[in-house]
């Protein structure tokens, strides 16, 4: 908040990964698991960055080394040119408040023994920001902005609201510091079709409204496409393609990007030849190209040379030795 | 949450039932024999107008039950077994509530420190409380009573001590398990501190499970005591307690069965009731899933 | 197992595999009847799949489980469920156990918590197959090698031997498919199958079952929230919402023309994959009711659009058309 000024100049994006690398050491395991590797990405002000990717990709785990919980085991997180890795304690916890976070489960997100009303002031007190009238006040507006009746659920706790309410709580609580970047984590993945859509909307209001960014983590590709102005396709812990949203959906250039758009497309008819393709183990991945196992294009450069992620078009990055022909 | 829309679910997969909202049985008969004998004990004194617990009058010793006077009758210096039992009954529930509410203060807040940082402190901790954990209780309880002196203080303390391990444990647990929860990330989000996560979020969730569990140990610290009691260890007499009136007791079992039987009876109604009380709660508690 | 696939096939008939007829369930609440699931009616074909369509608190996995016999003393069931012509509803339960797993198996959402950890995955097949069939180790091992080669998962020999942590979701549920083939049932429910997996996997798994019921003449049932994935896979179609069937027809023709409002709303609530960025969804007001509050008339009447007084009074599921039965008062596209 202290770098508004810094906001306004053009170009300078709001978050930024640089060759990020999160590994777990996990008992019983003699090599480290490999979460993310070499992430390098930036989210400008303003727009929306879709994640997608498989389970076990790395998605979720980009998200969490951003706040820092945990921290990343190689590469920096620049937010608004500060570098969170370096930061500790309570200028850490100044900086985080600029990034909030919605989670895929509201009822996990949520202490099932707070009221709604203290669920969503709690940032507010915490950070001791105005009196107690002011925050009700604040939590009211709150509650009114993601379209819940402070009146008829202020009261309630998590557990007598439905999913998509909670949800709504989950939002309110979220925006409740005024953060400029806003994780979703997998945010409408298990909400109802109904509930899903209204959220989704509700979201792109906000986003609006607010002038919030979006870091959208998704494993549905036609979710991320209502949403995104860039999307980043993530394998086995690496990035292997962004790019603006509709370049990427049109004409996939690596090859996975184009086995999952097949997957959801109405229209698939591509045969089923990944069914033998099982994600390699993230404690000993490929050698090279990490999507080389499962690729129907892979050949020996593959598995020798790792690809680097390179400029394919202006805002088109891809890592593949052999894209497919663009468009 | 609703439990047919709980039905339907994805979040669980699990089928949960409506659990009774009327208060069952299994909770309001321990309850109200517990509060009838609390009420006895600490306010029947005054109601019945029994004798002094150390008034002696040596020209009734011995005195069975059903004797005008003395309903309960007394023991071999002629002192009335009701009143005793009455005021026993006084130090016998200090000293269970008291020591169970210091172990239980110490061990979950140990148990959840430990649980919520992890990490080498974690490890540090629950090290040392299973060494303690280690040990008989009772030679535990023994070892700390002979070192402080027999006192109804050092009883707490002894009993205190050696509970703290097992709170210590039910709260780590408790904490470990809510920590994969993701509110406690949001609250970290959101800018609160270990402090503020610990007691407001942690606590009261793992709340309802110390809370039982403490219930359940009142029974067995009132039992230590009366075993520390027995032993000598425990209150000094002419001070009452049913620990220590059972170990009187034990010397005159064949002249005077009533010196021993009659605390032993309400010793025996009090823990039966504290732990139908506890397990009651704790099947309130977990129950509720059909599968 | 191959050996007798045509002989299995040759069974297919016009006979319905399973048969609802005035399914209720109730569950009593708080010394409150709680009406699940309506007057649900239903027909699954040999060799063909139902997809039964709705969102929480529809009653769609209700019905299923009341169907399996999964739901316990705290249910009441009442209506008809035949089985290869056999009533169940009212079947002692040592009787109705007998049939679950052998004339109808189910495969859930989550395939981790159904198979044991501590078993090797082959290991947990044969003992199905042993179950079901007077077969010694060797040939029951030999059997379920041969079944988790038909549910198409590869080197089986070899992943036979595995824990179920050393495998994926997708792998995991086509073994839980292999189990629930080691009876060879009449009919296998689906609940959710693929809502875990990943989007590849999920085209997998949903293949793999469209081309298992054609091959064992097995009728499938496919519980799904996502009516985009019912349209693709599945030959008839039911519509659940507030415990009733609102909407039915075979597939196709209920795609082609479809009568529901709410069926629409849930097709319209679909994201895209051919969205533009920032494209608002139509979405649908309000939420799902709550079984335990109905409301009088139609449950959708206070999401649709469409509703006007005649809406307060329960609409009839009624064939409008040849084959395709709707609960509505104004139906799309049919003029009243």
């Amino acid at each position: 908040m202290s770098n508004a000024n810094n906001a306004a100049d053009a170009g300078a994006p709001l978050l930024e990964l640089r060759g990020v690398s999160k590994e777990f050491h996990v008992p019983g395991h003699r090599v480290p698991l490999s979460a993310v590797s070499d992430v390098s990405f930036s989210v400008h002000e303003g727009e929306t960055l879709g994640l997608v990717g498989e389970s076990g990709c790395g998605k979720s785990t980009t998200a969490r080394v951003i706040i820092q919980a945990p921290r990343p085991t190689r590469g920096e997180v620049l937010l608004r040119g500060v570098n969170m890795t370096a930061l500790h304690g309570q200028s850490l916890r100044k900086a985080r408040r600029e990034v909030q976070m919605v989670f895929q489960d509201p009822y996990s997100s949520l202490d099932p023994r707070w009221k709604v009303r203290d669920l969503v002031a709690e940032p507010l007190r915490v950070n001791h920001m105005g009196t107690r009238t002011e925050r009700a006040a604040r939590v009211d507006e709150l509650l009114s902005v993601v379209g819940l009746d402070p009146k008829q659920y202020g009261d309630r706790k998590p557990g007598n609201l439905s999913g998509g309410q909670a949800q709504r709580v989950g939002i309110a609580r979220a925006l409740a510091l005024s953060p400029s970047l806003v994780i979703c984590d997998e945010a409408v993945s298990s909400l109802d079709v109904s509930i899903r859509a209204q959220i989704l909307n509700l979201l792109e209001d906000l986003r609006q409204e607010l002038g919030l960014t979006y870091l959208f983590i998704a494993h549905d590709l036609t979710v991320v496409k209502h949403v995104s102005d860039w999307v980043g396709v993530m394998y086995l812990g690496r990035l292997c393609e962004h790019g603006r949203s509709d370049v990427i959906y049109r004409s996939p250039a690596h090859p996975y990007t184009a086995s999952l758009l097949a997957a959801v497309s109405e229209t698939a008819t591509a045969p089923d030849r990944s069914d033998a393709g099982e994600i390699p183990s993230p404690f000993n991945p490929p050698s090279g190209c990490r999507f080389r196992t499962r690729c129907p294009y892979a050949q020996e450069r593959c598995a020798e040379e790792v690809p680097e992620l390179r400029i394919l078009s202006a805002g088109h990055r891809v890592a593949c030795h052999f894209p497919l022909a663009t468009s | 949450m609703d439990e047919v829309v709980a039905l339907e679910g994805r979040r669980s997969g699990l089928l949960t039932i409506g659990r009774p909202r009327h208060l069952d049985w299994a909770l309001w008969i321990p309850g109200t024999v517990l509060v009838l004998l609390l009420g006895a004990c600490f306010l029947g004194p005054q109601i019945f107008g029994v004798p002094g617990p150390n008034v002696v009058n040596l020209g009734v010793p011995h005195v069975g039950l059903g004797a005008p006077g003395h309903l309960f009758g007394t023991d071999e210096l002629g002192r009335d077994l009701l009143s005793r039992s009455l005021y026993g009954g006084q130090t016998s529930f200090v000293v269970g509530i008291s020591s169970v509410a210091i172990g239980l203060g110490l061990g979950g807040l140990l148990g959840m420190v430990s649980g919520f940082t992890g990490g080498w402190l974690d490890s540090v901790i629950m090290r040392v409380l299973d060494i303690l954990l280690a040990f008989p209780s009772l030679i535990l309880a023994l070892t700390v009573a002979t070192y402080l002196g027999p006192s109804e203080r050092n009883v707490i303390l002894a009993i205190a001590f050696f509970t703290v391990p097992s709170y210590a444990r039910v709260a780590r647990s408790g904490t470990m398990q809510f920590k994969e929860r993701e509110f406690l990330l949001a609250g970290e989000l959101s800018g609160a501190g270990k402090t503020h996560l610990i007691f407001r979020h942690v606590l009261p969730n793992i709340w309802g499970r110390l809370m039982t569990y403490g219930l359940l140990t009142i029974g067995v610290a009132m039992i230590v005591e009366a075993s520390l009691s027995f032993l000598g260890l425990g209150i000094r007499p002419p001070q009452a307690s049913w620990g220590a009136m059972i170990a009187d007791g034990k010397a005159y079992l064949t002249v005077a069965p009533q010196m021993a039987l009659v605390p032993g009876a309400f010793l025996f109604v009090a823990i039966t009731s504290l732990n139908m009380l506890g397990d009651g709660i704790r099947s309130r508690f977990s129950g509720g899933e059909l599968w | 197992m191959t050996s007798t696939e045509g002989k299995v096939v040759s069974t297919v008939d016009t006979d319905a595999a399973l048969v609802l007829e005035h399914l209720r369930v109730t569950f009593n609440v708080r010394a409150k009847e709680v009406h699940a699931v309506n007057d649900v009616s239903l027909r699954v074909r040999p060799g063909k799949t139902l997809g039964i369509v709705g969102e929480s608190g529809s009653g769609k996995s209700v019905t299923v489980r009341a169907i399996m016999g999964l739901l316990g003393h705290s249910a009441t069931i009442s209506g008809s469920v035949r089985l290869d012509g056999e009533e169940l509803v009212g079947m002692p339960e040592d009787q109705l156990r007998r049939r679950r797993g052998v004339k109808m198996a189910m495969v859930f959402q989550d395939p981790m918590s159904s198979l044991n950890p501590t078993m090797r995955v082959g290991s947990q097949v044969a003992e199905a197959v042993r179950h079901h069939h007077r077969v010694g180790r060797k040939a029951a091992w030999s059997t379920a090698i041969d079944l988790l080669r038909s549910v198409r998962v590869p080197d089986p020999e070899r992943r036979a031997s595995d824990y179920p942590h050393q495998l994926s979701g997708g792998m995991r549920q086509r073994v839980m498919i292999a189990m629930a083939l080691s009876a060879r049932p009449s009919v296998l429910f689906a609940d959710e199958p693929t809502t875990a997996l990943d989007v590849t996997t999920q085209t997998q798994i949903l293949r793999l079952l469209d081309d298992l019921k054609e091959r064992y003449g097995m009728g499938v049932v496919l519980i799904t929230h996502d009516l985009g994935i019912a349209a693709r896979h599945t030959d008839d179609l039911a519509v659940m919402y507030g415990g009733r069937i609102v909407e039915a027809a075979p597939t196709a023709s209920l795609m082609s023309a479809i009568r529901m409002p709410y069926t629409q709303a849930l097709m319209d609530a679909i994201p895209r994959i051919d969205a533009l960025s920032h494209s608002r969804l139509a979405s649908i007001e309000g939420a799902p009711p709550d079984p335990s509050m109905p409301s009088p008339g139609c449950a959708f009447a206070p999401r649709c659009p469409r509703a006007v007084d005649r809406c307060s009074t329960t609409p009839p599921l009624t064939e409008g058309e040849p084959g395709h039965r709707w609960a509505c008062w104004y139906p799309l596209g049919v003029q009243s």
